[in-house]
């Protein structure tokens, strides 16, 4: 064990780099010119040069802007699959546990068909029906990502609400919404928050594998689904850097959020918080 | 005028009652011990007096009324540990605060130290969080304390001066104060009149 | 006191843990300062003391199960050899047994015969359980039941028998009484009592003094981290006298047994 850094120090440097590839990935696509956009057949299926660091697509564009511009996209997709996947799992979570037995039946119910369910294909379901496009993307991810959230805030908002100290506020008077609002909801939101971090690299995963199959973003927006659908048919020629660079960024940057969620989990946790 | 509970009964397993029949009275100003030892249903019986809990047989009358809503309740309870009974992401003075203001005299009383206020329940110990807990219990509007085995986790010390204090109060403010405990010879230190559940359980239980 | 007698001895014990305060500074808290305990081989030790004097710490540093955040100092000496971290986990369950506070430390979903057999040699785990309960009154058939078909007596004698082993050396007993029938109370005080009769050393961690006094050899009495008194059992009577430090006779009086008193001095530092 390094005693030069404690541990803290090293998990705030590697949420460091987490948060900058994620800021940068978003910077950089805003700042590249869409002009690197225009088909352009001179400059076809380049293989990766200084010009262009991810190579060309056989329309001539710049594979890095499209790679970057498109992971943006997916990102706020992303963004608000998991909020609101993570709006549904904090209210449903919250009345399962608050509002009695009925509700709390209705909600496990619920709670097991979507946990029992193939997320894929439910989520494909689901885009369809909404009409597809973004709508439907950010739809089927949220309303197949709440489950396991759900869970987690049901059981933390029952062990809170036999707490001795909620008893106590109960029998000094205090009503449900101050109960509510000065007790559960400060205990209970690092959970969400990190139950949110969480659930974004599921998001952005899933929203370019459903993409990927066609079920997703239509062909003009250029998300990262789509790149690496396109890029399937060409990597048979021998034109790899398609596929490999937009894959690569993907994993760096869902990656970084797994990163950012776990070590929150770590912190909020007493028994690891000190080591 | 007194705390009285009419005929309870109570169980957790049907038919396996941990008291039944109970009547039991505590008026203004008086003392009451209750001995058992653990799984005696002391605890339920306590937290029955206080309206944490329903009984299953039988009323609990709070000056010939029912308990009411959403406003301090005249009977407090104060647990047995008092890490437990507070928000551990709270402030001292917000504890305090939740049940009312208490001035400089009630808090020197006690031995709570000006510099606890700001701190986080973690950084204290057990017998100085249990005064915390005396004081909150001890709202304006409290006219019964239920102490149930608040002093069984600390030392003799400690337990004698937290006693001395809570005993001057409740005979000022004419308090009724039920001392649930194990130990024989506390209550018999502390108490003008003892009741046992060991006997009531086993008898009244069958 | 022979020096051969001697199977535990730590002195200058000295326990800190690392915290975190504001963002990524640390401090290093001291909970306990300087605690010297000696146990004999036959004898047992009462530990005494207020809730956060470092009772719990103690054993736990003598086990080796404190928090990863915790640095331990100072010499813990078993039987004329250092205890180092690998010794611990050698020795723990072997010849250091450990009687838990609660029958929670039971594991809910196993049969307590099986974790009576826990540690047991292999070949005639069977038949040494069978004894084990027999000596602790327990039925052969109990044996198949899981902890919460059993009653907390019962409960109280299945961890006794998962602590007895052949080698056992030291006992370590964290509390074992609070607020206990007084039939279950004797009851472990004198399993407590039996086992130092068989030659091991005791130390019975708790702040009932009045229980302790009943079996216990020598006390131990710690206050904010630091042994202030090592004295004889018999020192405790009357009004305390013969004790050395004006803490233990504050506790000694303080109880409700004895005079239910506070000296000024006491009341001065409180």
């Amino acid at each position: 064990m390094t005693k030069k850094y404690n541990m803290r120090t090293r998990m705030m440097l590697s949420l460091t780099i987490s948060v900058s590839i994620i800021l940068l990935t978003i910077l950089i696509s805003y700042l590249l010119s869409p002009a690197n956009l225009i088909t352009d057949f001179t400059k076809k299926s380049l293989s990766p040069n200084l010009q262009h660091p991810f190579g060309t697509d056989w329309l001539g564009r710049d594979m890095f802007t499209r790679t970057l511009k498109g992971l943006r996209l997916s990102l706020f997709v992303g963004f608000l699959g998991a909020a609101v996947g993570a709006l549904i799992a904090t209210v449903l979570g919250i009345a399962a546990a608050t509002l009695g037995k009925k509700v709390d039946s209705i909600v496990s119910w619920l709670v097991d068909m979507f946990i029992g369910m193939p997320h894929l294909i439910f989520i494909i379901l689901i885009s369809f029906a909404v009409g597809g496009g973004i709508r439907g993307v950010v739809f089927g991810v949220a309303f197949t990502h709440w489950p396991s959230l759900t869970r987690i805030i049901r059981g933390e908002v029952y062990a809170i609400k036999s707490c001795e100290y909620i008893q106590i506020s109960r029998n000094l008077g205090k009503s449900n919404w101050y109960i509510a609002r000065k007790h559960i909801l400060p205990h209970i939101l690092p959970q969400i928050m990190v139950g949110f971090l969480l659930l974004f690299p599921h998001a952005i995963i899933h929203e370019a594998s459903i993409t990927f199959l066609g079920f997703g973003l239509s062909v003009q927006t250029p998300s990262i689904g789509l790149i690496l659908s396109e890029a399937v048919k060409h990597i048979s020629i021998g034109d790899w850097w398609l596929a490999i660079f937009p894959g690569l960024i993907l994993v760096c940057v869902v990656k970084s959020f797994d990163n950012i969620g776990e070590h929150f989990r770590v912190l909020i946790n007493p028994t690891s918080a000190n080591e | 005028m007194s705390l009285k509970g009419n005929e309870l009964g109570f169980y957790f397993k049907q038919d396996e009652w941990l008291f039944r029949n109970l009547n039991i009275e505590l008026s203004y100003g008086e003392i009451l011990g209750i001995s058992g030892y653990s799984g005696s249903g002391k605890t339920s019986l306590s937290r029955i007096l206080a309206n944490y809990l329903a009984p299953i047989e039988g009323t609990v009358e709070i000056d010939e009324k029912c308990f009411a809503k959403n406003e301090a309740q005249p009977v407090q309870l104060i647990f047995q540990h008092p890490e437990k009974a507070v928000n551990p992401k709270w402030r001292m003075k917000d504890v305090l605060k939740e049940s009312y203001e208490p001035d400089d005299a009630v808090l020197d009383r006690f031995g709570i130290k000006k510099e606890w206020l700001s701190r986080y329940p973690i950084e204290l110990s057990g017998g100085e969080l249990q005064r915390f807990c005396i004081v909150r219990a001890l709202h304006p509007n409290t006219k019964y304390i239920i102490a149930d085995e608040i002093t069984t986790m600390l030392d003799a010390v400690t337990q004698t001066a937290i006693w001395s204090e809570l005993l001057n109060v409740c005979q000022e403010r004419k308090i009724g104060l039920a001392v649930i405990s194990h130990e024989p010879a506390l209550l018999s230190r502390l108490c003008d009149r003892i009741i046992s559940l060991n006997v009531s359980v086993k008898k009244l239980g069958a | 006191m022979k020096k051969s007698n001697q199977i535990l001895s730590v002195q200058n014990l000295k326990i800190s843990f690392t915290q975190y305060v504001k963002g990524l500074n640390t401090r290093r808290i001291t909970p306990i300062k300087s605690l010297h305990v000696s146990i004999n081989a036959g004898e047992i030790m009462a530990v005494i003391g207020a809730s956060g004097s470092g009772k719990s710490l103690l054993a736990h540093a003598i086990l080796g199960i404190l928090p990863g955040n915790a640095t331990c100092d100072g010499d813990i000496i078993y039987c004329g050899e250092p205890l180092t971290a690998e010794k611990k986990i050698q020795l723990r369950g072997k010849e250091i047994s450990l009687i838990p506070q609660s029958v929670n430390y039971l594991d809910p979903l196993m049969r307590v015969a099986e974790q009576v057999k826990i540690g047991l040699p292999k070949k005639d785990a069977n038949k040494r359980q069978q004894e084990l309960f027999r000596r602790y009154g327990l039925k052969e058939k109990d044996g198949d039941l899981y902890p919460f078909q059993l009653s907390g007596g019962m409960l109280r004698r299945v961890l006794f028998a998962t602590s007895v082993r052949d080698n056992i050396k030291l006992v370590i007993a964290d509390e074992p009484t609070p607020g206990i029938h007084p039939e279950a109370l004797s009851a472990i005080l004198n399993q407590l009592r039996a086992f130092a009769d068989d030659g091991a050393a005791v130390m019975l961690i708790t702040h009932d003094i009045v229980s302790a006094l009943t079996v216990c050899d020598r006390v131990t009495v710690l206050k904010d981290g630091k042994t202030i008194e090592t004295a004889k059992a018999d020192k405790f009577s009357a009004d305390g006298k013969g004790l050395q430090h004006w803490y233990s006779r504050a506790l000694w009086n303080a109880l409700p047994q004895n005079s239910f008193s506070i000296y000024e001095e006491v009341q001065a530092c409180l």
